[in-house]
């Protein structure tokens, strides 16, 4: 409350902006992009109220319960950087409650709704990191198609970056060569090449004869 | 009653009358990987009494014609997962008193815990209930299934092992450590010897003869005649291992810990009947494990190590160290660790991404486990022979886009992936439209059922980060949580009758299990009420 109370000020230029908030001033003048982490609904639909009174655009973040405010944020337009997924709080998460309600087919959801968003694994690290994340998306119902994207094209517009993201003539050569499937936990990067130059190569340790697992068809959704 | 205990109930309610009066039953369509033979396309699994009877393709395996029918076409049938080592359900993973071979899981082992309805529903058929690393020499464990409403009811196999740990108690260095090892087994021997020497006078007196014999020729005659109740509670199950009638499970923290443990099981005599869980690097020690021929339970996929001198970070894939060491090995779950390491298939998957044939990833979650809780017999592989533990899976088993459909469970279909209330619950976040049925009571426990039925329940945090549901608050407690007369609001004990204490620890009125797990009051501690 006390933040959105700063906000509202500066906003309404009660109080001219000090030094520390200088930047939330060039926020409201459009010079500086602005990202709101909001978990709960009642902070995301905060968010959206607040933004609007200011008339700021924003981006989402982590919007751990976006499904109940899904034609809300459509309206906005607002980008949304959704994750990690959880199926039960870790760490400080579960301490504040605030990962209480979520809902691993959300990112099916946004999909569903035509929300631009893109998936993010925040503070998880190895196993949780975010391909992990994209895989549990295309667990929980999101198209493996749609699940890359939201991990490379989509987070690269909404970052704003123009040459990567997409593999395409004029685009950055930001590349991996995978040995299978890239959202199935049985594949691992074999090249990875960032601006041409490979940071990771292991292709020389492919055994000769490896045989790779078939994609499998999706099967149907029930829920 | 908690919620848990309301959806096993809804389930066995479910399970009872389609399969229990069956005594054949069929799984048939799909894809049968056997796991220790070939593959199958289009096959067939015929069950009967709870066991394989026959496993082939649909022109091999004769079907009667009053079977009862599960249609897996479409589907992949899997033989069900085995857990090999895990303390989940168990209220407390170790106690504080390095050597209680007296133990046993069962006394700490909680059927409406959420961990075994989770089981059921990542394809855990098979569970080894053993206490954690933190102790010298445990208790008994259990091989348990994931579904009943007692320990009896879940139990497969009472006293199946005792663990022991080399390493792994903490705050424990290693000279302490191994002193109590030694010290616990010579207290055995003494005792054995005072044992062995009564057994021999009683013997002798019933046959009415006097006893020539010295004290050493005596101690030797009784030590024949022993039996497990000569021997106090205490050093019961020790006795037993030594003697051979007691399996061993046997945590290794690092690799100088596996030396120590084959010393000591070698010297003790139940080296033939150990399993080696491993820790740390105590892979290293893979040549000797194979040496040994006993299997291998690998606890924790990643090793990570710093080289003190230059500081380079090292990380080992101990499976695919111990694959390239010719040893077999069972994996295990990291719950904690992340959200997809707690499947069992993620693992395996794991195996095949780095390298390890998938014949082999899958044995490792099925067939290794079964052998290393000395259940080879009866779980691990769609078998003629073994029990009927199937899944029926959507697609290939180490995708991470298959589900657990079904799991048959000895014969019955237990669990059914459509119907999974709170399953859909977790993935929609939305309650169904049917919620299992409870009956309503007054305290705080039934609260969270009513509200199951009646809107989404809303989880929210209370001490240590466990989810506890919103509890409605009575009149009572509004009436008791008024403010004060300076304003505040505090809890003003004996505000109405019956309202000195909180709700929740007013006493159960609902039915349910009542296990000092379930409130959380056996630790001394009231943590609000149990789900």
């Amino acid at each position: 409350m006390g933040g959105v109370s700063v906000f509202r000020d500066v906003a309404r230029a009660r109080r001219g902006p000090d030094g520390r908030l200088a930047r939330l001033a060039e926020v409201l003048a459009g010079d500086r992009p602005l990202r709101i982490q909001a978990r709960t609904r009642g902070d995301i639909e905060t968010a959206l109220r607040l933004t609007a009174e200011a008339g700021v655009p924003f981006v989402l973040e982590e919007a751990t319960e976006v499904r109940h405010v899904l034609d809300l944020v459509k309206a906005r337009g607002v980008p949304v950087i959704f994750g990690p997924v959880f199926d039960r709080p870790r760490g400080w998460r579960a301490f504040t409650g605030e990962g209480d309600d979520p809902a691993l087919a959300t990112p099916a959801m946004l999909h569903a709704a035509g929300v631009r968003f893109c998936l993010t694994a925040a503070d998880r690290e190895e196993e949780d990191d975010l391909r992990a994340q994209a895989m549990m998306a295309t667990r929980y119902g999101l198209e493996p198609a749609a699940a890359l994207r939201a991990v490379t094209f989509a987070p690269a517009t909404i970052l704003g970056l123009e040459r990567t993201g997409l593999l395409a003539p004029d685009r950055d050569a930001d590349v991996v060569v995978w040995s299978g499937p890239p959202l199935e936990p049985t594949s691992r990067p074999l090249l990875v090449l960032i601006q041409g130059e490979a940071v990771v190569d292991r292709l020389p340790d492919l055994p000769p004869e490896r045989t790779v697992a078939p994609a499998q068809p999706a099967p149907p959704q029930r829920f | 009653m908690t919620r848990s205990t309301a959806f096993l109930l809804l389930l066995l309610a479910a399970a009872a009358p389609a399969t229990a009066r069956a005594q054949v039953v069929v799984v048939r369509g799909g894809k049968v990987i056997t796991v220790d033979g070939p593959e199958i396309d289009d096959g067939v699994v015929l069950v009967r009494d709870g066991r394989i009877a026959a496993v082939g393709s649909k022109a091999a395996v004769r079907v009667p014609y009053d079977a009862t029918v599960i249609d897996a076409t479409g589907k992949v049938v899997f033989p069900g997962f085995v857990l090999a080592h895990t303390s989940a359900g168990m209220d407390r993973a170790n106690e504080s008193l390095p050597v209680a071979p007296f133990l046993d899981v069962a006394d700490a082992v909680d059927p409406g815990s959420l961990a075994y309805e989770d089981a059921l529903r990542d394809g855990l058929t098979t569970l080894h209930v053993i206490q954690g690393h933190d102790t010298l020499i445990g208790g008994l464990a259990r091989v348990m299934r994931p579904m009943g409403l007692t320990q009896d009811e879940m139990t497969v196999r009472a006293a199946s092992a005792l663990k022991l740990s080399v390493g792994g108690k903490r705050g424990w260095d290693r000279i302490r450590e191994r002193a109590r090892l030694r010290e616990a087994f010579a207290d055995l021997r003494d005792h054995v010897d005072a044992a062995a020497e009564r057994r021999h006078d009683e013997e002798e007196k019933a046959a009415g003869r006097t006893s020539k014999a010295g004290p050493e020729k005596a101690r030797e005659l009784g030590r024949a005649l022993l039996r497990p109740e000569d021997l106090d509670e205490q050093r019961r199950n020790l006795w037993l291992l030594t003697q051979g009638q007691l399996d061993a499970v046997i945590y290794c923290a690092a690799a100088r810990d596996v030396d120590y443990a084959v010393a000591m099981a070698l010297e003790m005599g139940f080296l033939e009947r150990s399993t080696f869980v491993l820790g740390g690097d105590a892979f290293r020690a893979a040549a000797l494990l194979k040496e040994t021929g006993r299997p291998v339970v690998v606890d924790g996929l990643v090793h990570r190590e710093e080289d003190p001198v230059t500081g380079e970070e090292r990380e080992t894939f101990v499976p695919r160290a111990l694959h390239e060491a010719g040893l077999e090995f069972a994996l295990l779950v990291e719950p904690e660790a992340s959200f997809a390491e707690r499947f069992l298939w993620y693992q395996a998957a794991r195996c095949v991404r780095e390298g390890l044939p998938r014949a082999a990833a899958l044995k490792a979650v099925t067939l290794w486990p079964a052998r290393a809780i000395g259940m080879l017999d009866r779980v691990g592989s769609i078998t003629p022979g073994k029990d009927a533990n199937l899944l029926l899976l959507s697609g290939d088993p180490l995708s991470a886009r298959t589900h657990v459909e079904a799991v048959v469970l000895e014969g019955s279909l237990v669990y059914e992936r459509g119907k999974d209330h709170r399953l859909r619950r977790l993935v929609t976040g939305q309650a169904a439209a049917q919620a299992s049925p409870a009956p309503p009571a007054e305290d705080g426990h039934g609260a969270a059922s009513a509200a199951s039925a009646a809107a989404p329940t809303r989880w929210r945090v209370r001490g240590r980060g466990r989810r506890r549901p919103v509890r409605r608050r009575s009149p009572a407690t509004w009436w008791a949580r008024r403010p004060g007369r300076d304003g505040v609001r505090r809890r003003h004990v004996g505000a109405l009758p019956g309202a000195a204490r909180p709700a929740h620890a007013r006493g159960r009125t609902a039915p349910g299990p009542v296990t000092p797990s379930a409130c959380g009051r056996a630790a001394g501690r009231c943590v609000g009420p149990a789900r």
